[in-house]
Parts: C-alpha cells; sequence; structure tokens
C-alpha cells in the first residue's frame, strides 16, 4: 500500500461549500457565495484547482491532474495547495471534515 | 515540448470582490430583536425609533455621519461633493467623508437640496428630530436601493439577496411578476421578482413621517408634467455637458470603454479620449466585442475608431467570448448570480470583455447606454404631429427616419400613420366610450383579442390577479397632454430601465468592476429632454446632436450617414440554434410550473411549436420561458 503524499493528505476530507456557485471564465472564474453574498474570483491554478474539486474525484486524482497540467514539482504543489486550502477554508468556500 | 503552464503567481490565488452588501435597519425594537442583527447605531439615540446599519466584516462600502440626532447612511460616488463643501464653507473637506458632505447640506438646506445631488449612490438620511427618513438612490438610479418591511421594521439595502437571506424574510419569488413577464408587461416600478422586496425607484424619495409613507420624485426634468423647452442657444450646452458627464466618470479610475461601432459608444470614447489628453489621465481601452454576422459586424469602424482616437483596444470575437456552451447557456448560467431574470441577453459575452479590461486595470466600465432613449426621439412624436395636423412635420419625421434606420420606407410610413400617429389618438377615446356604455364588449374584445395563452397562469387566482394588476396599471395611466413628453417620462420611469441598470450594476460588483453610462447623466438627460424633438434631430438624421461632430472627427467612418444596426435577426437566430438544447438541459420548466407560472403539460407542445415556426419575433418569447424557468431554479428554496 502506498502512503498518501502531502498534497493529497491536503486534500483529503476537503469539500467544496455546496453554497457556493461558479462561472468560468476563460482561464479564471467567479465564485458566488449565496450565504455571505459575496464574489469570489480565482486565478488560473485556483480555478483549475476548483473544478478539480469540484468534479469529486479522489485526492489522488486531483494531485495527478495538477501535477500533469502544471509545471510544477510535488513539493512545490504541496505548499501551494496549502495556501490554498486555507485561503478557501477561511473564506468558507469549502468544508474540511477534520 | 512541454504543454504544462507556469503557476499563476502574479496574482493573488483569491480576490473578494468589494461589494455594496450592507444592511440599514430602521425600527423602534431593539436590535436583539431581530435575530442575528449585529448592526451599528447611526441615529435616533433616545428616540423611539433607531436607524441602524450592519456591514460585512471588513467591508467599508457605505459610510455614515451623525450629528445631534440626524443621521446620513451614504455609499456610492457623489461627483458634485467638492463644489458642495466649497459652499458649505464651514466643512474641512480634507477629513470629511461624503455622508458628512450630505449630512452638513442636510442641516443648512432641509430636504430640497437633494434634486441637487449628483453621482452613483444609495442614501439614507433619519432626522429624529423631526422624524422624517429619507431613503433615495440617484437621480438616474444607477446605484440599486431595495427595502423590505418586518414588523414595525423597515430593512432597507442595495442587495435583494441581503434583504431576502434575513432570516426573519420571506424569499418567496413574486409569481404574478414572473407571468406577466412572459406577457411583456410591467406593470408595478416598485416591485421585484420577490414578493417582500420593493426597489425605491430612481430618481425617487421614499419618505416615512410619522403619519404617512410615500414615495415622491425628487429630481424631475418637467416638474408637474411641464417642460419648459430650451432655446439653441441653452442647446448648445449639450457639448459641455456631455464633457462633464464622461470627466465625472473617469474621475472613478482608470477606464474601459464597451466600444461598438454606434454614434453613442463612439460619441463616449471621443470625449473620454480626449479627456483623458488634456487631463493627463491614462488612456481608456476600447473593449470591442466583435460579431460574425454581417448584419452586425462593426469591426473597420471598431478598429478605425480606437486608432484614430490612439486608444489601446482589445478586439474578442463574439463566439470566443460567449464560449464553448454559447450565449444562452452563459446567460442561464449568469441568473444564478442576478436577482432577477437576466435582462440583457448579451451579457455573457461583455463579462469576458469586463475580465478582458479588468486585467489591464481597468476601474470602471464606460457604455453608451441612453443613446437611443436620450439623443434621438420618441416615434411617439408622430401622434402630436397628426393631432395638430402638422402633415409636413410627420413627412420630415418620415425623411428622417427613412435616413436613420434600415427599414423599408413603407414599414415606416405606415408606423408613423398608425402604429404611432393616428393609433394612440383614436384606440383610447374609441375604448373608452365602448367602456361607458358597454362595458362587457370591452372584457369581451379583450378575451378575444388579449388571450393569455392556454400555458400561463393555470389558476384561476394567479389569472384573475394578472387581470388586476394590468386593469389598475391602465387606471393609473395619464390619457392627456403630449404623447412625446409621456414617452420621455416612460424613459425615466418604466420598470425595464431600472431593471437594466440595476443589473449592470449587480455585473459590475460580479466583474469587480464599476459600470458606468455618461449619456445618462442627470445634467445631460435634463438638457436632452427639454430640447425641441426637432433639434435633436438636426441635419434630417437621428441623434443629429453627436452626429455631425463624429462626422467632422473620423471623416472616412462614414458617420454623417450612419443607420441603426439592428441585431434582432441574428439575435434569433442565437435562440432558435439553442433553445432547444437548453430547454433539454433544464428538463422542462418544472421551477415554474411548480410556482403555477406555467401549466407545464401544455406548455411543452406551445414551445415545440413555437420553435418549429421560427419566427424573429417569437423567438424572445422562447427565450423568456428559458430564462425565468432557468432563474426561479436558481432561487425557489
Amino acid at each position: 500500500m502506498t502512503s498518501k503524499s502531502d498534497a493529497q493528505s491536503l486534500l483529503s476530507n476537503v469539500k467544496p461549500n455546496p453554497n457556493v456557485i461558479f462561472r468560468r471564465l476563460d482561464d479564471q472564474i467567479v465564485l458566488f457565495h449565496l450565504e455571505s453574498d459575496r464574489f469570489y474570483e480565482l486565478n488560473s491554478t485556483a480555478a483549475r484547482f476548483w473544478e478539480l474539486l469540484n468534479e469529486a474525484h479522489d485526492d489522488a486524482y486531483v494531485e495527478e491532474r495538477m501535477l500533469a497540467e502544471f509545471a510544477v514539482d510535488r513539493e512545490q504543489l504541496s505548499a501551494e495547495a496549502e495556501a490554498l486550502l486555507q485561503s478557501l477554508k477561511q473564506e468558507n468556500l469549502i468544508s474540511v471534515d477534520e | 515540448m512541454s504543454n504544462t503552464l507556469p503557476l499563476d503567481q502574479d496574482r493573488e490565488n483569491i480576490v473578494c470582490q468589494a461589494s455594496s452588501r450592507w444592511l440599514a435597519v430602521f425600527t423602534s425594537a431593539l436590535p436583539d430583536d431581530l435575530p442575528g442583527f449585529d448592526g451599528q447605531l447611526v441615529a435616533g439615540e433616545g428616540r423611539s425609533r433607531k436607524l441602524y446599519l450592519h456591514q460585512p466584516p471588513g467591508s467599508h462600502a457605505a459610510v455614515w455621519a451623525e450629528r445631534a440626532g440626524c443621521g446620513v447612511i451614504f455609499e456610492g460616488a457623489l461627483y458634485n461633493a467638492r463644489e458642495l463643501q466649497n459652499e458649505l464653507a464651514d466643512i474641512p473637506s480634507a477629513s470629511s467623508n461624503d455622508a458628512e458632505v450630505i449630512l452638513t447640506a442636510y442641516e443648512r438646506w432641509g430636504e430640497d437640496f437633494l434634486k441637487r445631488l449628483r453621482g452613483s449612490f444609495a442614501l439614507v438620511i433619519w432626522d429624529s428630530t423631526r422624524e422624517i427618513l429619507l431613503c433615495l438612490r440617484d437621480p438616474i438610479g444607477t446605484h440599486p436601493l431595495f427595502y423590505s418591511e418586518d414588523r414595525d421594521a423597515l430593512l432597507l439595502s442595495p442587495s435583494v439577496q441581503v434583504l431576502v437571506s434575513q432570516p426573519q424574510l420571506s424569499a418567496t419569488v413574486n409569481r404574478a411578476a414572473l407571468a406577466d413577464y412572459l406577457l411583456d408587461r410591467f406593470p408595478l416600478m416598485e416591485e421585484t421578482f420577490f414578493d417582500k422586496v420593493s426597489r425605491v425607484p430612481p430618481g425617487h424619495v421614499l419618505r416615512v413621517s410619522r403619519d404617512e409613507r410615500r414615495t415622491y420624485r425628487y429630481w424631475d426634468p418637467a416638474p408637474d408634467g411641464k417642460v419648459k423647452w430650451l432655446t439653441p442657444d441653452e442647446v448648445e450646452r449639450f457639448d459641455e455637458l456631455f464633457d462633464q458627464a464622461v470627466t465625472r466618470c473617469l474621475s472613478l479610475g482608470p477606464a474601459g470603454i464597451f466600444l461598438s461601432g454606434g454614434l453613442d459608444s463612439v460619441s463616449v470614447a471621443a470625449v473620454a479620449a480626449h479627456r483623458a489628453n488634456s487631463d493627463g489621465l491614462t488612456k481608456p481601452w476600447a473593449l470591442s466585442l466583435v460579431f460574425p454576422d454581417t448584419d452586425v459586424n462593426e469591426e473597420i469602424t471598431q478598429r478605425g475608431v480606437a486608432t484614430q482616437l490612439g486608444l489601446p483596444q482589445v478586439m474578442k470575437r463574439f463566439y470566443e467570448a460567449t464560449g464553448k456552451n454559447g450565449l444562452l447557456a452563459g446567460a442561464v448560467e449568469l441568473n444564478s448570480f442576478l436577482p432577477a431574470p437576466i435582462n440583457n441577453t448579451w451579457l455573457p459575452a461583455y463579462h469576458e470583455l469586463v475580465r478582458e479590461g479588468k486585467s489591464r486595470g481597468c476601474k470602471t466600465i464606460l457604455t453608451g447606454s441612453g443613446g437611443d432613449e436620450w439623443l434621438t426621439v420618441s416615434p411617439m412624436l408622430a401622434a402630436d404631429l397628426w393631432r395638430d395636423w402638422d402633415i409636413a412635420g410627420v413627412y420630415r419625421l418620415w425623411r428622417t427616419s427613412r435616413r436613420s434606420f434600415r427599414r423599408s420606407s413603407f414599414a415606416l410610413m405606415r408606423a408613423l400613420i398608425w402604429t404611432f400617429g393616428l393609433g394612440p389618438l383614436v384606440i383610447p377615446p374609441v375604448h373608452k366610450f365602448v367602456k361607458r356604455v358597454a362595458p362587457s364588449a370591452v372584457r369581451m374584445r379583450r378575451r378575444i383579442f388579449v388571450p393569455p395563452p392556454t400555458w400561463l397562469a393555470p389558476d384561476t387566482e394567479l389569472r384573475r390577479k394578472l387581470q388586476d394588476r394590468w386593469e389598475q396599471k391602465s387606471e393609473r395611466e395619464t390619457h392627456s397632454g403630449s404623447f412625446y413628453l409621456r414617452e420621455a417620462k416612460t424613459a425615466l420611469d418604466h420598470p425595464l430601465v431600472s431593471w437594466e441598470i440595476e443589473e449592470l450594476f449587480n455585473f459590475g460588483q460580479m466583474a469587480g468592476v464599476r459600470v458606468l453610462h455618461p449619456i445618462w447623466d442627470p445634467d445631460l438627460v435634463d438638457l436632452m429632454y427639454r430640447t425641441p424633438p426637432f433639434m435633436l434631430l438636426s441635419d434630417g438624421r437621428t441623434k443629429g446632436l453627436v452626429r455631425a461632430s463624429l462626422a467632422r472627427r473620423f471623416p472616412d467612418l462614414g458617420f454623417e450617414q450612419q443607420r441603426k444596426l439592428e441585431a434582432t435577426r441574428f439575435y434569433s437566430s442565437l435562440i432558435y440554434r439553442d433553445a432547444h438544447n437548453i430547454r433539454k438541459q433544464l428538463g422542462g420548466s418544472s421551477a415554474l410550473a411548480g410556482l403555477g407560472v406555467v401549466d407545464e403539460r401544455a406548455l411543452g407542445p406551445a414551445f415545440d411549436r413555437l420553435l418549429a415556426r421560427g419566427k424573429i419575433g417569437e423567438a424572445h418569447l422562447a427565450w423568456s420561458i428559458l430564462n425565468l424557468e432557468s432563474w426561479a431554479r436558481a432561487h425557489v428554496g
């Protein structure tokens, strides 16, 4: 059995908030939080990450896709993912089952 | 060769857009009585009624000020703040916010000063000494303001969503408004698509005192329905006021301009480029959508104007802007974000254009909106001319229309003789007479000639309500005076106009820019409203006030002979191309059927017949059904 990478560990138990709707605009995404009534804009990296989270794939798939689509190594991806998840969580755009 | 992308580290991962999500509560109850409310007391300490303001954490969209029991909440831009400060010499300009300027002006001049305010704003004033609450939007209504009542409290916000998300308020959608929409009827200015939310109409004050609540127009180019027509010398102020209008918009930050090839947006671009050059401002970006259809393609003009004005330009192909799913799918998607069904179906394409502008530093987007309302004349002028037996005037109007629109001479003549000419003169008196001598005949006639479709409003209660609403609206209408002026008033007071401007405000909030419309500037509208109609048609073509100037500025682009492009054919082709698929994706009209707005079983075959006929004039109905269904799905709890 292979152990989970850092990025996968971060991604496990992360779910997009169902009260958030989104719209892709070229390489960006606009999010609208129905409860807080706020708009957010995601840059291209965060936008792709958000889409993969919403496609309900497992954490390994999300990590593999990000590694395949972006010029990034596993370590850097893990650091980026952590920062991004932190921001998304802070704005209540995702939930994390602790 | 690698096809991977670099991480986007130039920009922050997530940017929260500044938005107008404040809530003002005017109440006699303690705030503890309002579940979850943690507002700031603005005014009314020790008084029976108080005004509170709640803003989301970290948001400072609204500013407020209080003195001696009088409180002001203000959000938006006040263009003439400095001018007011200069007159109110006792307030230090450096330290005062716009709410303080307004508070001082109110203390000095009272309620009458409201008509002097210029800008894009929402404003609430609670004068607890006189016990008067004033709630208003700017003269044109470019900044929204809505309200709801809850027991003895009045809740106000620029956001419909903020109001309907209050736990004590119902978020029930307005069935009658949805059904009326499908009949192309918009009978009530104050209503929204939510039962419990009303709008403060543009240019109006909602005034609440101890004894009464009323709404009145505080800014009016024709008070009491009387117009003080301008002289030719006074009309010459047009250029100065147009310049002022554009300058006001440019004062709010780096700008982009939605540049089509039409006279309205080109005029805005020309003045903006001139102002940017003379004032040393960043040059505005020309943001142009290139339509594929030859009927509406203006690429040569768009490029020519930007080049000659020296404006940097983004040209976006229409199908590139709408993406692989197409325009209608984009509009369906936008409905989730909007507090009313999407009004401007082109918005998804413009959203992409805004994104391009924003990535180039644009904070505001200027549009040419308002040109069709104010730079030209309503064809209802024909009815006034026929009433005065001014046949030469009717001929002149026909000749002008023929040179300005791409319609056949015969169709234009028929419209000026009957539709906009003798018809409005003859039909109302005949109708009134028949109603007096044989009211049942009027009802029967209505049943015969204006039957609502069988699939609409299947329950009798809703059907009766629709009839009542329409009859009440007819009774409120004025049937005297100038037809032309009634139409001008409609351009200020029609719910669709307010709705369209509110939608652009919301669209701007979503996109993170401010969308502004210089031609709708109140000082400019005041001038155009009071310009005698044939002066607006100088040189025998519509939009005479700007046409001559553009023809001089761009001699090679043919503005002196340009006729208005109409996108109706292209628009209907998009609808007929995609409507079937959109309906399939939506899986019918279950949300509207659940509300009792349509009878799903009857609507299905009727919709199929509509698509099979493929008539240009019916395309909008097909889209309206899909539009309302998708909006209702996103907003019915």
